[in-house]
């Protein structure tokens, strides 16, 4: 599996919509399924994100707590079980996690 | 299996999964043949069978099988061969002849009822009353004959005729219906005989006693009671050698045995009414007592209540007595005294002041005053308690000392006088040869410390730990590299961190969110050695002052 990369602004609101296509092996979709997933910060922190399975086939990630996530390589991955038993992982995606740089405080 | 995702409406990319484990693959190619195994060994015969040797491996040979188990019937030789076997029935009687016993056949009609008649035995129940007899002699036929034969006389009621019980020679004694006669070798017959009376042996003392009712009427006669003195009793019993008959009482012959003791009497009572005091005073005492003229004597009522004094005159003949009385205990007049010989005068209090003597002689009590500690001693040696409270006071805090210069010198403090006379003047002083000098201020600089980190990060953070109070920080990271200042926490107001710039660009001041960042110049540091120094003030505050400027 390739790790792919992605940037993301540090305290943007992180909305994420991902789509499923079944494969034969796998569930034929996203019913009776569990997703899961959280980030890994530049400073080895783990930063849960909301997710909501929107149809059968479609479900959303979003988090609007990332001013919290440090800036520097971050590591973002999702866990899919069913029953409890069967788990899916998914490839691990790297998110360069860019810093705000213009100051919310500068005094003169 | 994959799914696409896109984040913030950019373009979206595919994630792939971990797929499950996938089907069994078909099977491998046959392996290569192995090498030959251990054959059996050479030689054996028809029907013999292989066998190991030991516990080596392929140590194996023929051997002959083991014949089969022996089948009754098929058992072939001798029975007596096998001697256990034989030794067993040995034990055996035989059927044909057990040698001493008898059949059961032969025993038929020896044992029957009729049999055992004719045998002439008697029964059990017919030896039941016998037994009885043996018992206790019930349900005897001839009662008089038993009687008889065990000398018990003519009934249930036994009468003798006489009896006698024979002694050694000529001792008998003889009980008869009319006489009880007893004779004893060398002291003759004793009779008690109602008609003839009691015979002694001794012929000389022979008397008769009769019945009392042969003497009613004798002692009653007039001529008795009137005409002869009254019957004299006799002496009480018991007593030991020397004792004499004392009364007890006025009643008549009311006396015992008593040891006489010897020697001059003096212990009386008097009923002779007096008051106590000291004067004196006449007693009717017991007679034939032994008083004197000046004699002790000691008259007392009771233990509280009592006299003293000396005898004046007794007369023995008739108990009366005067007393000087010079001593007495007690107050009242009574009538009921105990008189007796005094001669110890009871011990008076003493008062204070009039004992006679010298101290020394009463040797205890002058042993006992020497142990103690003189004043006039006790003043030049040892200290008072209220004298001792001002060595007490100088004990807790030195307080009150008489020569202070010297204490401090015992004490190793030198010869300051006093430590708070350093002028008050703002700066801070300290003692240099003796006298009061300006200290030097510390600046924050001289707080730098000697670590030097060097970070090729692109993004470091300062404050939480991350590095030790005071750091110089060398930045080396090949780009724009961004410091953010953080909430202190090992840091403490007046804390620097200084900044040297050697990376390829600028490097970026940012605070964290969690404190402000006061920057009069900027937040970028220039490059190329460019050094920035960040000042912690305290409250969540850096600042930052060196080579800044405001953008790039």
């Amino acid at each position: 599996m390739s790790c792919t990369n992605h940037q993301f602004k540090q305290g943007v609101t992180f909305n994420g919509a991902g789509t499923y296509a079944t494969e034969p092996g796998w569930p034929a979709n996203l019913t009776g399924v569990t997703i899961v997933t959280a980030l890994r910060d530049s400073r080895n922190k783990l930063h849960y994100l909301d997710v909501a399975i929107t149809s059968p086939t479609t479900f959303t990630v979003s988090s609007n707590q990332t001013q919290e996530w440090h800036p520097g390589t971050a590591y973002w991955d999702i866990q899919f079980f069913q029953n409890t038993t069967e788990i899916f992982y998914s490839a691990t995606v790297r998110l360069e996690i860019i810093p705000n740089v213009t100051p919310n405080k500068v005094s003169t | 299996m994959a799914f696409t995702i896109s984040i913030n409406d950019q373009a979206a990319f595919e994630v792939l999964f971990a797929g499950p484990a996938g089907p069994t693959g078909p099977q491998g190619p046959q392996g290569i043949q192995g090498v030959p195994g251990q054959g059996v060994p050479v030689g054996g015969t028809a029907g013999q069978v292989l066998a190991k040797v030991d516990g080596v491996n392929y140590n194996t040979e023929w051997i002959t099988p083991q014949d089969e188990y022996a089948v009754w019937g098929g058992i072939t030789g001798t029975l007596s061969a096998q001697v256990d076997l034989q030794a067993a029935l040995d034990g055996k009687y035989s059927t044909t002849n057990p040698a001493g016993f008898i059949t059961s056949a032969a025993l038929v009609g020896y044992a029957t009822e009729s049999y055992v008649n004719s045998q002439g035995f008697i029964t059990a129940s017919a030896l039941t009353p016998y037994l009885t007899k043996a018992g206790n002699l019930s349900g005897l036929t001839d009662l008089a004959l038993a009687r008889d034969n065990l000398q018990l006389g003519s009934s249930n009621g036994p009468t003798f005729a006489g009896v006698t019980v024979q002694g050694a020679g000529s001792n008998v004694a003889q009980l008869s219906s009319t006489a009880l006669s007893l004779n004893h070798t060398g002291y003759g017959q004793f009779t008690i005989q109602p008609s003839t009376g009691i015979t002694f042996p001794d012929s000389t003392v022979q008397t008769t006693a009769f019945t009392a009712a042969l003497l009613s009427g004798y002692a009653t006669e007039s001529w008795v009671t009137a005409g002869f003195a009254p019957l004299v009793r006799g002496l009480p019993a018991s007593g030991t050698v020397g004792q004499v008959l004392t009364k007890n009482s006025g009643t008549s012959y009311d006396a015992s045995w008593a040891t006489l003791i010897p020697g001059d009497r003096y212990l009386t009572t008097s009923t002779t009414s007096n008051t106590l005091s000291n004067t004196t005073k006449t007693f009717t005492i017991g007679t034939g007592l032994s008083y004197t003229p000046t004699q002790s004597i000691t008259i007392s009522y009771d233990a509280s209540n009592h006299m003293h004094g000396e005898v004046l005159t007794y007369n023995s003949g008739t108990g009366v007595l005067t007393v000087d009385i010079n001593h007495h205990t007690g107050s009242g007049t009574y009538a009921s005294w105990v008189v007796n010989v005094g001669g110890v005068v009871p011990a008076a209090s003493v008062a204070w002041g009039s004992i006679t003597g010298t101290l020394g002689s009463q040797s205890d009590l002058a042993t006992a005053l020497n142990a103690k500690l003189d004043s006039a001693t006790a003043a030049t040696t040892y200290q008072t308690l209220s004298g001792m409270s001002d060595y007490l006071s100088k004990a807790g805090n030195l307080s009150g000392l008489a020569d202070t210069e010297t204490a401090r010198t015992n004490l190793g403090l030198g010869n300051m006088s006093t430590f708070d006379d350093a002028p008050g003047d703002g700066y801070t002083y300290g003692r240099v040869n003796g006298e009061w000098g300006v200290a030097p201020q510390v600046t924050n600089n001289s707080q730098l410390g000697t670590t030097v980190t060097t970070d090729a990060s692109s993004t470091i953070y300062v404050g939480g730990g991350s590095f030790p109070r005071n750091s110089i920080i060398r930045m080396t990271y090949a780009g724009d590299p961004t410091v953010y200042l953080e909430n202190p926490g090992v840091f403490i107001a007046g804390d620097q961190v200084l900044f040297v710039n050697q990376t390829s660009g600028y490097i970026t001041f940012l605070d964290d969110g969690s404190c402000t960042v006061l920057s009069p110049a900027g937040p970028y540091c220039v490059p190329t050695n460019g050094v920035v120094a960040a000042v912690y003030l305290g409250d969540q505050l850096w600042v930052l002052s060196g080579n800044l400027q405001a953008s790039i």
